[in-house]
């Protein structure tokens, strides 16, 4: 197997030989998939917080609760969320990884759309829109990096260099739209204002999981 | 069979003394770290083991339970904070693996602060969980200083870079860019730091503000361990063999970056959020810059 | 019961059955040291929660917050 990998994300323990598109497991994966299991269970058991807010203009606090529906379709969404993380931790191959981001937007939007709070609708709709353009890049990406190399398989990818700086900066960009980091904070950080704390972190830990495989990905390949 | 469990009784043991000894030091660092402040600011200000009282005094004094908290979130995010920091510890400073892995482990205290925020339902909370969710641009630079060390040294094992050095030199003065990118967030997750938006006293204690008592005292020891933990690893990737493969030398470069880092915290105001996430962009632009350069030059 | 003092026995029995584990099934060097970072603060909580002092309230464990 190739070795660039060992060199970035620690040592490399084995695949699962089912062609060249495979998952694999290292180091630096085997903790994050273990680490988005192990919140998504915790996710699972934990009640919904009941949040206090400050009133505008007005006298007094008001106290939000999850209600018991909400809850439940928060909660699912919540659960497909960390497993696709999980999953996106472990695949070998960037169109999977893509596929498996694609849907993390879909679940993050999912989280909040059903809190009935019309700041938070409107921040999901413009991180929505966001999430669909910059699906674009991401998967516009994959296929000019299958175009140029003919494989989309990371280990194949690693062995040797390909040239592939253009496509990993329009990966990356497609990334940074679907995960809403810096540039688009704007349109997800008011997301993080609905009740619900274990659900609105599931959106916040996947993002962030995402991220740091996303820098390994783009250091694999070359 | 009986080897093999006193064997790792032994580890165990090793492991705790390991995470004993950070807390210690990154405990007393945070106290001298107070202490020069006070002094900057013309007072005496407390004893330099004054976090570690405070860690203790925590310790033994009663909690309870907010009605409105959402468990066991709330509990298990201030544990949280310690596995974070203790898996850093042994993965970094012990075992010397991946940066990258590193770097995750330190985008889980995101979570922590964000987790222990929005969990207890209290607004104060919550403005703090969401003012880390703000300073998330702080990260962006890390993952760009990774990038131009592995440019330079075709492996983000810290083993390897510490190795690299032994033959070329510290890095810091190769790459000046990924360092202060480095040190920026070393001063970030400085307490009274500018860019302490998260902590910031208008919000009274910003995420922090419900876990109180023994939580608090949890949530004190895994900064400690943190604060070790990110000199430790600035020392090692950016000034390298010379001084961290000696201890005793290892703990004067603590003392000395705890020393600067005192400094520029007692002489900058606080920045509000909108500036403190500007200048991070500004930061983060730079860098990612210097990452293009880097490799379109190669 | 208080849910706090539920909350620390059970972080101990996690704690004590983590650390059981880890010393009696592992042979690996690295799976011992994460085992102890993963086991540690459950062991921390749940001694802290057996020394903690007994409340003065009258009613306990209904407090909101101290932001209220």
């Amino acid at each position: 197997m190739s070795l660039n990998i060992d060199s970035i994300a620690g040592v490399f323990y084995g695949y699962i030989p089912f062609g060249d598109i495979v998952f694999y497991f290292t180091e630096f994966s085997l903790i994050g998939f273990i680490i988005a299991l192990f919140f998504t269970l915790v996710v699972y058991l934990t009640k919904p917080e009941k949040q206090l807010e400050f009133q505008i203009g007005d006298f007094g606090d008001k106290l939000n609760y999850v209600s018991l529906e909400e809850l439940k379709i928060r909660r699912l969404m919540a659960i497909v969320c960390g497993i696709c993380t999980a999953f996106a931790m472990l695949t070998g191959d960037l169109f999977d990884y893509a596929l498996f981001l694609a849907v993390i937007g879909i679940a993050n939007m999912g989280i909040v759309s059903a809190v009935k709070k019309e700041g938070v609708l409107s921040a999901a709709f413009y991180y929505g829109i966001i999430a669909m353009i910059s699906t674009l890049p991401l998967f516009g990406a994959s296929a000019l990096i299958l175009a140029k190399t003919g494989t989309l398989s990371i280990l194949e990818l690693a062995k040797n260099s390909h040239d592939l700086l253009f496509q990993k900066i329009i990966y990356a960009v497609g990334m940074v739209g679907e995960t809403g980091i810096a540039p688009f904070y704007a349109a997800k950080a008011e997301m993080f204002r609905a009740p619900g704390a274990p659900y609105i972190l599931m959106i916040h830990l996947s993002s962030l999981l995402i991220i740091v495989r996303t820098v390994e990905i783009m250091l694999n390949v070359h | 069979m009986d080897i093999i469990i006193l064997n790792n009784i032994y580890h165990v043991i090793d492991a705790i003394s390991y995470g004993l000894y950070a807390f210690l030091v990154g405990g007393l660092l945070l106290g001298f770290h107070r202490k020069i402040i006070a002094r900057i600011q013309g007072r005496p200000g407390p004893p330099i083991i004054q976090y570690l009282i405070h860690t203790f005094k925590y310790y033994l004094k009663e909690i309870s339970i907010p009605i409105t908290a959402g468990n066991p979130l709330y509990i298990f995010m201030a544990l949280m904070g310690i596995m974070v920091w203790l898996t850093a510890l042994y993965l970094g400073v012990v075992f010397k693996t991946s940066l990258l892995i590193l770097i995750g482990l330190y985008v889980l205290q995101k979570i922590v602060e964000h987790g222990c925020g929005l969990s207890s339902g209290s607004p104060y909370g919550k403005l703090g969980g969401v003012r880390s969710v703000f300073s998330a641009a702080a990260e962006v630079p890390l993952f760009a200083a990774v990038g131009i060390i592995y440019i330079l040294t075709q492996s983000l094992i810290i083993k390897d870079i510490i190795s690299y050095q032994l033959l070329n030199g510290p890095i810091i003065f190769k790459l000046p860019f990924a360092a202060f990118a480095f040190f920026i967030l070393l001063i970030s997750k400085a307490p009274n730091s500018p860019f302490g938006i998260v902590k910031d006293k208008s919000i009274v204690s910003g995420y922090i503000t419900e876990h109180f008592g023994i939580l608090e005292s949890l949530i004190l020891i895994s900064d400690a361990i943190a604060w070790f933990v990110l000199l430790w690893l600035f020392i090692a990737v950016f000034i390298g063999p010379i001084v961290i493969l000696n201890p005793l030398l290892t703990l004067i470069g603590m003392v000395i970056l705890t020393f600067i880092i005192s400094i520029i915290c007692a002489l900058t105001p606080l920045l509000t959020p909108n500036h403190s996430v500007m200048l991070q962009i500004l930061i983060t632009a730079l860098v990612i810059i210097d990452l293009l350069h880097k490799s379109a030059t190669i | 019961m208080t849910p706090e003092k539920k909350s620390g026995i059970i972080s101990l029995i996690i704690g004590i059955i983590g650390f059981a584990c880890i010393i009696f099934y592992s042979n690996n060097v690295l799976l011992i040291y994460l085992g102890t970072a993963l086991f540690t603060p459950f062991m921390i909580y749940g001694i802290g929660m057996m020394v903690n002092p007994k409340t003065k309230r009258s009613e306990e464990g209904r407090i909101p917050f101290r932001g209220w």
